[in-house]
């Protein structure tokens, strides 16, 4: 096909709510406990918005918008990614308010470049002066960290070079574990003993 | 003229962790909840418990509105339909809504149009009527 934009448009495959309302009732007869793993890991990134909500009221608050908006496109991502999506959109517009910024959230997955990603958040918006100022202050924030990240970490360990390579060289989890020459077993190992890193060093937001 | 396109660090971060818990494999994934102290029965109920309540909630409203927008009588006949659908528009132009339809553009109207647009303007009073009142 020689419109990719066309192409792209009948790859889209958007839910009816009879398919929206089957996956729900999936994971209230068989409920999947990443989803919720998912709203710890968010809520601990967002540490001013988990004073107020709880991994219940976010994942609530999930399901409520996707049953009100119903923008999932199933060729896109899964049910659970996609919950988690707008898990990560409501927290991020949460965090935003109580920053006292503008909210703008879009529930639906066109707004990122990258096809592969769960992520709901923001199109391109126009920042304000204060907007700049907390993002580069977040930024500053976020390098002071990484490199306290990068201290704690072996020079040698693979959880270092996993992390060099999202950060420096923005390649995903395949291509990393392929130029790693790793099996799935061990990649995968290494990657929580560096989510665990992570996760140590607390949120930002 | 800045714009916000760029990931910042802490999205990243979030994003690969998202990633973890997402796709890793399940043995992996169970050595995640252990490290990171979380109950995977927790895990389990809390989703389970906030998927159940939201369809209940979504239900109840659902039905709620069914019971809001149906006509408030059984109307028999394209003349009632009309003459209620008039008065309904009449409603919405007490409250100070400019409303541009005639009751020739109304007899024009498909018995289903006409439901239609019932439907409408009782959604429409309902959501406007509260707070032009207040």
């Amino acid at each position: 096909m020689n419109n990719p934009e066309l192409a792209a448009e009948l790859n889209d495959q958007f839910a009816t709510e009879a398919e929206i309302r089957s996956a729900m009732e999936i994971e209230a007869k068989n409920p999947s406990p990443r989803i919720t793993a998912a709203a710890k890991w968010i809520l601990s990134r967002h540490t001013v918005f988990r004073l107020q909500t709880t991994e219940f009221d976010l994942i609530y608050s999930a399901y409520e918008a996707i049953l009100d908006v119903r923008s999932w496109n199933k060729a896109k991502v899964d049910f659970p990614n996609y919950v988690v999506g707008v898990m990560r959109s409501l927290a991020s517009n949460a965090t935003r308010k109580l920053s006292k910024t503008s909210p703008q959230v879009i529930y639906g997955q066109d707004e990122r470049d990258d096809d592969d990603s769960m992520s709901i958040t923001t199109s391109e918006n126009v920042l304000t002066p204060e907007e700049i100022m907390i993002q580069t202050e977040n930024e500053t924030n976020g390098n002071k960290r990484i490199k306290k990240l990068r201290s704690q970490l072996n020079d040698d360990s693979i959880e270092l070079k996993i992390l060099n390579m999202l950060l420096d060289q923005g390649l995903s989890k395949g291509e990393i574990r392929i130029i790693l020459g790793l099996s799935s077993k061990e990649f995968w190992a290494a990657d929580r003993r560096l989510q665990r890193a992570i996760e140590n060093l607390g949120g930002n937001e | 003229m800045a714009t916000n396109t760029k990931p910042t660090i802490d999205e990243i971060l979030l994003d690969q962790g998202l990633d973890h818990i997402l796709n890793s494999p399940d043995e992996e994934f169970v050595k995640f909840v252990r490290d990171s102290d979380m109950d995977m029965n927790e895990l389990i109920n809390v989703n389970k418990s906030a998927a159940i309540a939201a369809l209940k909630i979504h239900d109840n409203k659902q039905t709620s509105d069914a019971i809001m927008y149906r006509p408030s009588k059984i109307l028999k006949d394209k003349d009632e339909n009309i003459s209620y659908l008039e008065r309904l528009i009449a409603s919405a132009k007490t409250l100070g809504f400019s409303m541009n339809i005639s009751i020739k553009d109304l007899e024009n109207l498909s018995e289903e149009s006409l439901q239609l647009q019932i439907a409408y303007f009782q959604s429409f009073l309902n959501k406007h009527g509260k707070s032009k009142r207040k």
